[in-house]
């Protein structure tokens, strides 16, 4: 394969929650994309994410010369040959949809990451939670369910608050409690709702804090599909932050482009790990 | 001369009679449901009908827990950790490290012969750690909280859980199970986590001595066993010590009202 080569890759991120893949051509080019959710079964499903995407793009899998791998479950997508670090596709996935972005938030399903780049897009710095699940997106399913409503409810009717009330617990399953109190003493649900996103908010200020403030900020991951959760964000940082409807799929788009610039390298590819870090 | 303890916690709602500071007349405990106010009207109210007792014989109410403030009947509210602390020497005689463990917190108090309170070291914002970790854990399981330490008790292969959190726990959990670990192993690795944790905080006092148990885990027999399994000193259990906060509000309570009538 020569530079000039057109050829197609995969880009494959599969989550706590979610797998999520996408298919570029060699010009960048976003050919299909799929979103498929996560049983203990990993590798079916990361494989399963990987066939949907190559249907979405009217190709055959066979078409795919290189499929990356990324996120927590990367190393089950046994079909690629590339394994790139999610916090390093994050970065490559909203620097290539947002050249100028300074500073990525990603909120997953159990984790959230502040990730800080240089002009160039390199990481200069990153932060995380992974060990509790407060400020991720599930506590946001913990409290949907408490709540009675649908995770995908939870944007708009945060939206629609008028005074968000003040959630004090630093805990998932303590908030949880919280909110029934709240509703025992007759708050409205979507001020509860408003207050559980503003809590989110306060949990990835004090993250993006640990690397650094910068602008712009882009929004990436399941979370950011919640406009709520863009609203709660904006109103904390006082300022606009990038979020595309391809947001969540920034992981699975900065992994095909890796696997875009592996092949123009040139190479034989064996199963390789490839770990980008500051 | 009469005491009333309310101890309104999180999880339960406990109440004790004490007749001269010395004798528990009558005590009970339900699950909190609901307004603290009511739980607490609630409760007393059922105290003095079972004791056969008018509210003007009672020459005392404490409230203690953390819906205190809002017992409307309460001639005084204390912290719960001075209450749980002078419960506890009632109950254990002269222990000097008290592990409370309730439905959201943990407590390690370390405290002297009158069971005042010299240290303490407490964990209330996280729920890994704590009692509603195992009701969270026995309701997704379906096996009822009262078979837990039955069921714990039985592991031959007790499976750690590697998460610090309640929540990210479940999946781990879930997990588990899905690759055939049996309950009794799953239970009592919950029952091990939780134990690593309040291990933890006493040993920020420095573990000396016997540990005693106070708060709702006390009806978990396995516990003690988790616990003893990492604990090298010995580890205590009375279920009286469930109610050690309320009588301890009693206890305070009567004091007061001696005080008051010497004056």
């Amino acid at each position: 394969m020569s530079k000039e080569d057109y050829f197609i890759v995969g880009g494959v991120d599969v989550g706590s929650t979610t797998a999520k893949s996408v298919i570029l051509d060699s010009n960048k080019k976003l050919l299909g994309k799929s979103l498929q959710n996560v049983s203990p079964r990993v590798a079916e499903d990361a494989e399963t994410s990987f066939v949907k995407a190559c249907k979405d793009a009217g190709i055959d899998r066979d078409q795919v010369f290189l499929v990356a791998g990324t996120g927590y479950g990367r190393l089950k997508v046994r079909f690629g040959k590339l394994v790139v670090t999610e916090i390093s596709c994050h970065a490559k996935g909203s620097q290539f949809m947002f050249p100028n972005t300074r500073l990525t938030l990603d909120i997953g399903g159990q984790d959230t990451k502040a990730i800080r780049l240089g002009e160039k897009g390199e990481i200069i710095d990153f932060s995380m939670n992974d060990k509790c699940s407060a400020g991720t997106g599930r506590f946001l399913d913990v409290c949907a369910e408490s709540l009675d409503y649908s995770l995908d409810d939870l944007g708009p009717v945060s939206l629609t608050a008028t005074r968000p009330v003040n959630i004090t617990s630093t805990c998932t399953v303590f908030a949880e409690t919280e909110v029934s109190n709240q509703l025992a003493r007759g708050r409205k649900k979507e001020d509860i709702v408003a207050g559980l996103h503003d809590s989110i908010a306060q949990r990835s200020l004090s993250l993006m804090r640990r690397v650094g403030i910068e602008k712009e900020i882009t929004f990436t991951g399941g979370v950011s599909r919640n406009q709520g959760m863009v609203r709660s964000l904006e109103n904390i940082l006082n300022t606009k932050i990038n979020v595309s409807p391809l947001s969540q799929w920034f992981g699975a788009i900065g992994a095909a482009l890796y696997a875009i610039e592996e092949v123009k390298k040139g190479g034989e590819f064996v199963f390789e790990q490839l770990e980008v870090h500051p | 001369m009469i005491s009333v303890g309310l101890d309104i916690g999180t999880g339960s709602t406990k109440g004790v009679v004490l007749e001269d500071g010395e004798k528990i007349l009558y005590q009970n405990i339900r699950q909190t449901k609901g307004n603290p106010t009511d739980m607490a009207n609630e409760i007393l109210q059922d105290l003095l009908d079972s004791s056969k007792i008018t509210k003007n014989e009672v020459d005392y109410i404490a409230s203690t827990g953390y819906g205190r403030y809002q017992a409307e009947d309460r001639d005084i509210q204390i912290s719960d950790l001075t209450t749980t602390g002078r419960g506890a020497q009632y109950i254990y005689g002269n222990p000097a490290l008290v592990l409370d463990i309730g439905t959201q917190s943990t407590r390690a108090l370390r405290i002297n012969e009158k069971g005042k309170i010299i240290q303490f070291k407490m964990n209330e914002r996280c729920a890994a750690g704590s009692g509603r970790f195992i009701e969270r854990c026995s309701k997704y399981l379906t096996i009822p909280m009262e078979n837990v330490s039955a069921i714990a008790l039985k592991a031959d292969n007790p499976q750690q859980i590697s998460s610090v959190c309640a929540v990210l726990s479940e999946t781990e959990i879930i997990n588990h199970v899905s690759l055939g670990v049996s309950v009794e192993n799953i239970f009592m690795g919950v029952l091990l986590s939780i134990a690593d944790r309040a291990t933890t905080l006493l040993k920020r006092l420095k573990m000396d001595s016997d540990v005693y148990m106070a708060g709702g885990l006390v009806h978990l027999g396995a516990m003690q066993k988790a616990l003893a399994d990492i604990i090298d000193y010995k580890v205590h259990l009375d279920p009286q010590a469930h109610y050690a906060a309320a009588i301890g509000a009693a206890r305070l309570g009567y004091q007061r009202a001696l005080k008051i009538k010497q004056n």
